[in-house]
């Protein structure tokens, strides 16, 4: 995992740049107007360049640090490292800064020059405190990140986890009865089931969409068993899809299907692909099919893993859509 | 002793009823279609019927009252999952 104390990003790094400027700005603005010598416009300019200097130089060293140094130090010596780079930072800058101005000649280095020194020194603490006070809201708003997604994909596991123990109960009672009537098939169904556990265990949140396909043919050669050979799949295109869909999601709209629209005769399920994902079926309609634990679950792990929206219309027939998000529906291709 | 068993599933109601006659019952008839199971009850009586509860166009429970309106001293039990 990435060490959460040690990451700051590009927009971090912009808002600590603008912050330090502003700093810089506002701390010459204060000697301009409370010290007559320094009430000079080249006050606030060198106060203003110095502080971006200082941030540029700090981007430079703590980039070095943080990537090439720290990792491959023991912890107990990352306060001292860091405390020499921000320091270095500050006072390299500063020095940048004075030679800068001290070439061009301007009236605020000349008041400053007898205290270069000093100031140098200053400047490489006072940078290495701010720099502190920085990283502690940095890695904060990381660490706050970091448990957000932990939390995340640990709801998403448990969703994950709740693979259908009735579909279970179910498959194994048949198989034992079938182990006496047709062995060939008993153990055809035996390990059907195994290959549907195999890809439940599976540890990819989202899979292919022809994965998924895949999984719902051997889903319902297993069922097909309980049912007698009356669940027909037809799925179109017969292309084969790259796009990702969570794990699950079409066999649960299929097992769905199964459930409610059965109805002791043959039952034609239709897997559609076009924009979105429709599952339909010509058995029962149930008008009034609210979302169970299911269905909430699966528009849940759509939800989280940002896929897209479930949607349900019994209008004409039972139909189920997966409309993906805007980004998978621009990706959304065949090959 | 007579027994029913109503399943929509073929083997589900195959595995009860082997099961059934491995114990020593052989008097056993199963219906994988409730609606034939419904119209079997109103001329015939059992001792001991056996019925899942969801089922296509009739459930469990539905065929159970219809069953202990003619005769209410039928055992039911249900076996479902």
């Amino acid at each position: 995992m990435e060490s959460v104390e040690l990451k700051i990003s590009n927009k971090d790094w912009l808002y600590i740049s603008i912050i330090g400027t502003l700093f810089g700005f506002f701390i010459s603005l204060c000697f301009y107007f409370l010290n007559e010598p320094f009430y000079n416009l080249s006050t606030v300019v060198f106060g203003t360049f110095s502080a971006f200097i200082i941030t540029l130089f700090s981007f430079i060293f703590i980039t070095i640090s943080n990537s090439h140094i720290l990792p491959h130090l023991e912890k107990k010596y990352w306060y001292l490292i860091s405390f020499l780079f921000s320091f270095l930072s500050g006072a390299l800058g500063f020095l940048f800064s004075f030679s800068v101005f001290y070439m061009m000649g301007t009236p605020i280095t000349n008041i400053i020059e007898p205290y270069s020194f000093y100031l140098t020194i200053t400047v490489g603490c006072l940078t290495f405190l701010i720099g502190l006070i920085l990283h502690q809201f940095i890695s904060m708003k990381y660490r706050h990140e970091s448990i957000k997604n932990l939390i995340l994909k640990s709801k998403l596991k448990a969703l994950e986890n709740e693979l259908n123990p009735h579909f279970l109960f179910n498959a194994l009672n048949s198989m034992s009865e079938l182990v006496y009537q047709d062995p060939k098939k008993a153990e055809t169904s035996i390990l059907n089931l195994a290959q549907f556990l195999r890809n439940a265990i599976k540890k990819e949140s989202l899979i292919t969409l022809n994965e998924e396909i895949e999984m719902v043919k051997t889903y319902v050669d297993i069922e097909n068993m309980r049912f007698d050979n009356q669940i027909k799949l037809h799925i179109s295109p017969k292309n084969k899809f790259k796009n990702k869909v969570p794990k699950f999601s079409i066999q649960l709209l299929v097992e769905n299907a199964i459930k409610h629209g059965y109805e002791g005769k043959e039952l034609n399920i239709f897997i559609e692909v076009e924009q979105k994902i429709i599952v339909y079926n010509d058995g029962k309609i149930s008008k009034n099919l609210k979302f169970g634990t299911g269905l909430s679950n699966l528009d849940d792990r759509l939800n989280f893993l940002n896929v897209g929206k479930l949607s349900f219309d019994s209008y004409e027939r039972m139909q189920f859509s997966i409309k993906f998000n805007k980004e998978n529906n621009e990706n959304f291709s065949s090959r | 002793m007579k027994i029913l068993v109503v399943d929509d599933e073929k083997l589900a109601g195959s595995r009860l009823e082997r099961i059934l006659k491995e114990l020593g019952y052989e008097n056993i008839t199963v219906f994988n279609n409730p609606l034939n199971a419904l119209d079997n009850i109103n001329h015939n009586r059992y001792d001991l019927v056996f019925l899942d509860i969801q089922m296509p166009n009739i459930t469990g429970i539905e065929l159970a009252n219809k069953i202990l309106e003619n005769e209410p001293n039928t055992f039911i039990v249900f076996a479902t999952s």
